[in-house]
């Protein structure tokens, strides 16, 4: 996937969300370091430029033309092209089909995972006609967040890398350091990469994991909890340490759920793998690819599921 | 509010404690140290469910109290052990203010003093008096021993307190087989002088109110004492066409004690009131003065 090709889907994902979405508000705002080709021929503006530019103008126009695709507005060059980004990104979700999240919903409840062919954009179309999956957006206000693999020298502190490094991740759910850890995760990767992701579906429940309690390392400082708790998990050994015997005793359940984990290969590009976080734990193997060091890239949206 | 005074974050810091008291390898100070701080986490817990305010320490000029009310972020101190125990006793019945104080008596000696603590007790009758006062606050919460501890546990404190109800009814036979001894050996004189000397000295409780019941004993009067009233039955009554009238007033007293005057059978434990049947509340007249007027409006 091209540069060019990301941001026209960020801005066409922040448009859309723009509208009733603060923390995306801010995002589109954001300057961002890549640049768009709004014409073929043209020359280049850069994404900062062309945001903004818009960010000047009324932003609900540049939601409902990114959500319509129709309406020309009568201002310049910077809502045309965000108009026809919209428009080409719409077409592409389109030719994708879509996903029915009622039956991803079966299919995590009795797996713990799904695997869709989308993009974020079909994800985004999907979510809203769902109605029931709300986007949790991340401390920094951004929804989606873009993983690659590092090395633990290069990887910003309190993160899995910066203890694992290229190595295998442990067993984990995602937002564990979070008072309310998100319901759902759904992770995308445009290209195919020969590093997996493994994934357990909790088959068995052991009266230690929700007996023993972990000290838990927040962003807006630390807690007390259990691995199992109200009928979801919640586990992250680099940020959760076990308090008492009965935690260690849980936190070597998990380290051995990884052999019974499935391993989901990213074989095909353009893939979404949904992910029960109250029910699983997921983890990416180890990056033996020199070539994935570089290039692998996981984008993830993480969900709420609001009851109707 | 703030996570201090949070119920649910008390429930589990209590869980971590108890958790920490029942793990294996660990000497009996250090599990009945950890005990004993779950015990004080169950306290609060069970009173910040009732109310936050409950555990705020009320004298830091209002600081805790406001941040417990949710009028206030920041920094709050909850109040001590003591204060716990004894607000636990009111609220959350039969939960014994001087049991708790007993079982946590060496927590002090054991982090702030040079010796080990917890020997007043040994530690086959603490663990029992723990769980016995342990399950009143989970009672009162709503959750019970499996929310409580591992299933691993289950056993070991089940155990305990059929260790303490056995321990209960034992000292409760104990007491009824002394008192009629003692009464037998007043009636053909054959007391010692020390047993007499023990039988001069009469039991008193300085309680506001009393009432006689058959000594589970020897059958004759005994007196139960009491100060709490737990419920209360005015009725009015016109006497005469005049429309003055009569005001009959009920009580209803949770016992405290027993002490029968003719056997010198002493129950001064709730717990051995219940073992005898007695623990019901019971019933006295009262005066108009234990009519709960609201204070009468004065204008000075």
């Amino acid at each position: 996937m091209s540069p060019s090709i990301a941001v026209e889907e960020w801005w066409q994902a922040g448009s859309k969300l723009a509208m009733y979405n603060r923390p995306l508000r801010r995002l589109l705002v954001a300057p961002v370091p890549l640049t768009v080709q709004h014409r073929p021929g043209s020359s280049r503006t850069t994404s900062k430029n062309l945001v903004s530019r818009t960010a000047g103008c009324r932003k609900a126009n540049v939601a409902r033309l990114a959500l319509t695709g129709a309406f020309l507005p009568r201002c310049g060059r910077p809502y045309r092209a965000a108009t026809r980004v919209a428009i080409r990104s719409k077409r592409r979700a389109a030719s994708m089909g879509q996903i029915d999240l009622r039956e991803v919903e079966r299919e995590l409840g009795s797996q713990g995972f799904a695997v869709r062919e989308g993009n974020l954009l079909s994800l985004d179309y999907a979510a809203r006609l769902h109605g029931k999956w709300k986007p949790a957006p991340q401390k920094s206000g951004a929804i989606v967040s873009t993983l690659r693999p590092m090395e633990q020298e290069r990887a910003p502190a309190r993160t899995l890398s910066a203890v694992h490094g290229l190595d295998a991740q442990p067993l984990h759910t995602d937002g564990a350091h979070l008072r309310k850890t998100p319901d759902l995760i759904v992770l995308y990767a445009a290209s195919p990469s020969s590093t997996g992701t493994a994934i357990w579906k909790l088959d068995q429940r052991p009266s230690v994991i929700s007996s023993g309690v972990f000290t838990v390392r927040g962003n807006e400082g630390s807690f007390l909890a259990h691995a199992y708790a109200s009928r979801r998990l919640r586990y992250d050994p680099v940020c959760m340490s076990p308090s008492d015997q009965l935690a260690k005793e849980a936190k070597e359940f998990f380290e051995g759920a990884r052999e019974r984990a499935y391993i989901h290969a990213w074989s095909a590009g353009e893939t979404l793998l949904f992910i029960d976080n109250r029910n699983s734990l997921h983890a990416r193997e180890v990056v033996a690819d020199a070539a994935d060091a570089e290039s692998r890239v996981i984008e993830r949206v993480a969900f709420y599921l609001e009851s109707r | 509010m703030s996570h201090s005074f949070d119920s649910d974050g008390l429930w589990i810091k209590s869980k971590l404690f108890i958790n920490r008291a029942l793990d294996e390898g660990r000497e009996f100070e250090e599990r009945a140290f950890w005990a004993c701080s779950a015990l004080e986490l169950l306290g609060k817990c069970a009173l910040a469910r009732v109310s936050p305010l409950l555990i705020a320490n009320p004298m830091d000029d209002g600081k805790s109290l406001l941040v417990a009310a949710g009028l206030a972020q920041g920094s709050a101190t909850s109040v001590q052990a003591k204060a716990v125990w004894s607000r636990c006793q009111r609220v959350f019945k039969p939960f014994s203010e001087s049991e708790a104080k007993l079982l946590a008596h060496g927590r002090n000696e054991y982090i702030h003093a040079a010796g080990v603590g917890f020997d007043a007790i040994p530690e086959h009758a603490w663990w029992p008096s723990f769980w016995s006062q342990a399950v009143i606050l989970l009672h009162h919460i709503g959750k019970s021993i499996e929310d409580y501890v591992d299933a691993r546990y289950l056993e070991v404190v089940n155990g305990a307190l059929a260790t303490r109800q056995e321990t209960l009814r034992q000292q409760f036979e104990a007491r009824i087989e002394r008192a009629r001894t003692m009464l037998s050996q007043a009636e053909s004189e054959t007391l010692s002088p020390r047993q007499l000397r023990e039988r001069e000295l009469w039991s008193f409780y300085a309680t506001r109110y009393n009432s006689d019941v058959e000594c589970p004993a020897c059958a004759d009067v005994a007196t139960l004492y009491g100060d709490e009233v737990v419920n209360r039955d005015v009725t009015y009554e016109t006497i005469d066409d005049w429309g003055e009238v009569d005001v009959q007033v009920t009580l209803w007293i949770e016992p405290r004690a027993l002490f029968c005057d003719h056997c010198r059978l002493e129950l001064n434990d709730y717990d051995l009131l219940v073992e005898a049947k007695l623990a019901e509340a019971f019933e006295v007249e009262g005066t108009a003065d234990d009519i709960e007027y609201e204070v009468e409006y004065n204008n000075e």
